[in-house]
């Protein structure tokens, strides 16, 4: 069997590849996408740790990223320690659980005023009406992005990250988007140095760097940096997580019926949805010296997935891993990855999506899927719907 | 065993207030506290995962 992260085939579900690498390959490569992949839970853990080891300098998508562009606009995840402390320490304070908390009433008006048409409705589409909108208000008005400009935005980070079926060339609208999106980036920077906002973005102009001399501002391509990384970190994955909700949801009514009767286990259910359908489905890194895996080496230089989907799926690690159970005991979550460059968001994603639920919940105690009008996002490691038509049941 | 936090490297990400709620808790300053500086051993394999999950190394376990 192999594994190609950039197969249509694959991305509709990913799980029975997974499970047979874990049986038969712990340690797989693959000789024309030239990478190599861990997919048991015991293997990818310490692996996302050991940074030294498994470096994100090159990216953490597999297809080959630009060093220049990489260079150009430095984002903390795909840089190693200590460049990669320093910028992460700049902005860590703003996505603490007590900073994070202070935005739950915004979070939850603007839940409310997004499902109100659906109500009227009795349905609409989760993705496009509500798991997209939700976190992209969320996260573009933290950073200060103004709103006539958000939808746009937004449609860049998708457009930028889509991939052709089964190869890792990137394609020319997605390269477009890329640009477009640093060009906003840039623009508004520009506009908001002349006339600040209380937005994040702002916070960075006066943030001064550690270098080994001594600090710096940043320069206009680290704010870039963060404003890419923030804008698409903070959208995709939680429009993602939000989705496989409610398809998970609607699969599975007698555990949709739990969170309802017990709101208090919706925390519980949060972090079952992460490892039963993980947004972010793997981390690729740069393996830095000669490491042996089952009898293998994987030499320095190679690309290494750490298939996180898969090791969320592990039968050493989880009973029954397939089933989705609300109340699973989660001891090791991996959803948020682990290690250095644990989800800078993990606090926000969280809040978000239990909001986003408790709302949802109050308003569709029965819903029902359109299964066949389903689309899926074809992404390198973001695993998705595009589009989730629901309507209320009686 | 005893507990200890940098203060200078946490960022306040409660991964360890979740992990051990009764062994560490977040500040105003947005930073980890240690409730409980000297645990029991019965609270050893909490410790340890904090420790162990803490995305920046803040948290130090020194024996005696
Ligand atoms: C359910 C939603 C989310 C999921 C599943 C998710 C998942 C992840 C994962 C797996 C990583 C680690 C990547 C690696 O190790 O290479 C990561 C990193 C990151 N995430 Fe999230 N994320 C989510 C939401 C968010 C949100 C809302 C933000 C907004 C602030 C965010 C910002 C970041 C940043 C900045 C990093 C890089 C951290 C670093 O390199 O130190 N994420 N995320
Ligand atoms: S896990 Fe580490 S960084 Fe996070 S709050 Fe605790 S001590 Fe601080």
């Amino acid at each position: 069997m192999e594994l190609n992260p950039f197969s249509y085939e694959f991305q509709e579900n990913p799980y029975p590849i997974y499970r047979w690498l874990r049986d038969h390959e712990p340690l797989h490569r693959n000789e024309q996408l030239e990478f190599w992949a861990l997919s048991r839970f015991r293997d990818v853990l310490p692996s996302l740790v050991d940074w030294a080891t498994y470096s994100s300098a090159e990216g953490v998508v597999l297809e080959r990223l630009d060093p220049k562009m990489l260079e150009a606009t430095p984002m903390m995840i795909s840089l190693d320690p200590p460049r990669h402390d320093r910028l992460r320490k700049l902005v860590s304070r703003a996505f603490t659980p007590r900073r994070v908390e202070s935005l739950e009433p915004f979070v939850r008006a603007t839940a409310i005023r997004l499902l109100e048409p659906l109500v009227a409705e009795g349905g609409g589409d989760f993705v496009k009406d509500f798991s997209t909108p939700l976190p992209m208000e969320v996260i573009f008005t933290l950073l200060g992005v103004p709103d006539a400009d958000r939808r746009q935005l937004r449609e860049w980070t998708d457009v930028a990250l889509e991939r052709d079926p089964d190869t890792p060339a990137i394609p020319a609208r997605a390269l477009e988007a890329s640009l477009n999106q640093m060009r906003y980036w840039y623009d508004l920077i520009g506009e908001l140095r002349r006339r600040p906002n209380d937005g994040l973005m702002c916070g960075l102009f006066e943030a001064e760097v550690e270098t080994d001399g001594g600090t710096t501002r940043l320069s206009d391509g680290e704010i870039i940096g963060f404003c890419t990384l923030l804008g698409a970190a903070g959208n995709e994955t939680t429009t993602k997580l939000l989705a496989n909700a409610a398809v998970l949801f609607a699969r599975h009514p007698e555990e949709y019926r739990k969170i309802l009767a017990d709101p208090a286990r919706l925390s519980g259910a949060i972090e079952e949805i992460l490892r039963h359908s993980s947004p972010a489905q793997y981390a690729a890194r740069t393996v830095m010296r000669d490491v042996e895996w089952y009898g293998r080496t994987v030499p320095q230089g190679a690309r290494m997935l750490l298939l996180i989907g898969s090791a969320n799926r592990d039968e050493r690690e989880y009973r029954d891993p397939d089933r989705f159970d609300v109340d699973r005991q989660i001891p090791e979550p991996l959803g948020f990855g682990q290690g250095v460059h644990y989800c800078l968001g993990a606090s926000l994603a969280r809040l978000e999506t239990r909001v986003a639920l408790e709302e949802f919940g109050k308003r569709f105690p029965r819903y029902a899927v359109d299964e066949a009008g389903c689309r899926r996002v074809h992404m390198s490691n973001v695993h998705g719907f595009a589009s989730v038509p629901f309507v209320r049941c009686a | 065993m005893r507990v200890i936090v940098d203060p200078v490297l946490c960022e306040g990400n409660g991964v360890c207030t979740q992990v051990a709620p009764e062994i560490f808790e977040l500040g105003d300053d947005d930073r980890a506290r240690v409730l409980v500086e000297h645990p029991t051993e019965a609270r050893r394999a909490e410790v340890e995962t904090a420790v162990r999950r803490c995305p920046r190394r803040a948290i130090r376990l020194v024996e005696g």
